[in-house]
């Protein structure tokens, strides 16, 4: 095993770069980062649709988010990578086939988890921003959002955790990812699939087991400020003086 | 200065205010006391349309509030509302939450809406707080954060919903001197309160309030002494 991480470990990490495309882990980070970045703005559009009070506008969002969320992933990809050429008449390369299937894929699941983030949200905040005057626009951007993103932080981490594991997919599209550059090592190999892949599921393991024991950290720090924030906000049982 | 007509309210088929009708002069306080669930937070939330009432007028200055022209968020930022629970914007340091509306609604440029925040915050005693984020605030300070931010604002008038019910008793006084100063520097306010004490040293009028209706609208004195009829009476005698 050490053998091949020693052998391959440059491959594994950055692929071909810079004699060829970057790929490896890198480029898994690179895919998971960029559609998480992606999906977010897409993301909170539509939990504000789904939080807007407004039937014509929350309807079609629930049922969009309803149905992205009720199909496989890999139908996804399917669809860019063979519906995108139909279309469109342009062919996407295997990783822009994986960031646009997982920006689409990704909005609909975070979306619910911003509008967890909304909704969390105690109805003095908004009573009192509305008791000042304040419009929708600067309610939700000053107010809501800051504290629903903040409060959603370790929710996010997590969701980028579970982006890192399904780029993998991009393996059967030939976007050069880690699963894609694992494989290549083991066409080079042909004898050891056992250590390659585990190897990469090594890597993964540290990678995403990392990332989600940041975002326990995190949890934990925004649950101390929550808890010290509702306590300052307690109402005591009334004090009747006469 | 506010007019209640005739005003009703329900919450679905629960009716809440059943044909208000009062007045508060300029520069008066009137206090609001009655029981539990006699409606006096509805009330005072139909006067900035926190709640929208079904029939009767409300007339601020002898302005309709319900007005077409009248914009809910121009009303709002002409009316102070001080919640029990203060309703400080937590992500933001004291400085922040008093400067914010001045920004956002007022149009003032930064740098001049916090100077006015600052000195807001400094004739309410809580400059060397400005920057403390209102976690790190106690109760007493946090309301006291709170009415500075609704004051900011020049109201016509500051409403008041039970400003130190959430409050640790050695709070209460603190709130209670803030709210007394600007009893004395002839603000509008309309106040809920369990406090008779304080009810006593500020209010002009008390209104008492019974299951939706304005039942006792007295002057303060007539009412502790014990003149404003039977209710009235028997109102005091439970505190
Ligand atoms: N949002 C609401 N939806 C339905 N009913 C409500 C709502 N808010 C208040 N009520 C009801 O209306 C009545 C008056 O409530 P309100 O809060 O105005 O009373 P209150 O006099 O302020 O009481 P308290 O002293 O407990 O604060 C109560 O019966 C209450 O249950
Ligand atoms: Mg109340």
């Amino acid at each position: 095993m050490m053998e091949i991480i020693d052998k391959y470990w440059l491959l594994l990490l950055i692929g071909q770069y810079p004699n060829g495309p970057l790929g490896g882990l890198a480029m898994t980070i690179i895919i998971a980062f960029g559609a998480l970045a992606a999906s977010l703005p897409l993301a909170t559009l539509l939990a504000l649709a789904r939080t807007s009070g407004i039937p014509w506008l929350e309807r079609p969002v629930l049922w969009l988010v309803t149905f992205v969320r009720g199909l496989p992933f890999l139908m996804f990809v399917f669809w860019v990578y063979f519906g995108v050429p139909a279309l469109f008449g342009i062919s996407l390369d295997g990783v822009t086939t994986m960031v646009v299937a997982l920006i689409i894929y990704e909005s609909a699941y975070i979306s619910e988890i911003v509008r967890a983030g909304i909704e969390a949200i105690p109805r003095g905040q908004i009573e009192a921003a509305n008791s000042l005057g304040l419009k929708y626009g600067v309610r939700t951007f000053c107010i809501v959002l800051p504290q629903a993103l903040f409060n959603m932080m370790p929710s996010l981490i997590t969701q980028f955790a579970s982006i890192v594991k399904e780029t993998s997919i991009g393996y059967i599209i030939s976007a050069q990812e880690l699963t894609f550059a694992a494989t290549q090592v083991n066409n080079l190999e042909v004898t050891k699939p056992l250590e390659i892949f585990a190897i990469l599921a090594i890597a993964y393991y540290l990678l995403c087991g990392g990332v989600v024991l940041v975002a326990r950290m995190l949890e934990r720090r925004v649950l101390r400020r929550r808890r010290q924030a509702a306590q300052t906000a307690r109402p005591l049982t009334r004090a009747v003086a006469a | 200065m506010i007019r209640f007509c005739e005003v009703s309210k329900s919450y679905g088929s629960l009716p809440a205010l059943r044909s208000v009708s009062g007045a508060v002069a300029a520069g008066q306080v009137v206090v609001v006391c009655g029981p539990s669930g006699a409606s006096k937070s509805t009330l005072i939330r139909t006067v900035n349309r926190l709640e929208p009432i079904q029939s009767g007028r409300i007339l601020i200055d002898g302005r309709d509030i319900h007005e077409r022209s009248w914009s809910v968020n121009d009303l709002r930022s002409k009316v102070g509302f001080v919640f029990q629970s203060f309703g400080l914007f937590q992500h933001l340091d004291a400085l922040a939450n008093v400067a914010l509306a001045l920004v956002h609604v007022r149009r003032m440029p930064r740098r001049e809406a916090e100077a006015a925040a600052m000195s807001q915050l400094e004739r309410l005693g809580l400059a060397d707080k400005a920057h403390h984020m209102p976690s790190q605030l106690s109760g007493g300070q946090q309301q006291r954060v709170a009415i500075a931010r609704a004051l900011v604002m020049k109201p016509t008038v500051l409403l008041l919903d039970e400003p130190t019910s959430a409050l640790d008793p050695e709070m209460v006084g603190e709130v209670l001197h803030t709210i007394e100063q600007l009893a004395g520097a002839g603000l509008t306010m309309m106040c809920v309160t369990h406090e008779m004490g304080f009810a006593r040293r500020v209010a002009d009028r008390i209104w008492l309030m019974e299951a939706g209706e304005l039942k006792v609208d007295a002057d303060a004195a007539s009412f502790f002494a014990g003149e404003a009829g039977p209710r009235a009476r028997e109102f005091l005698n439970n505190q």
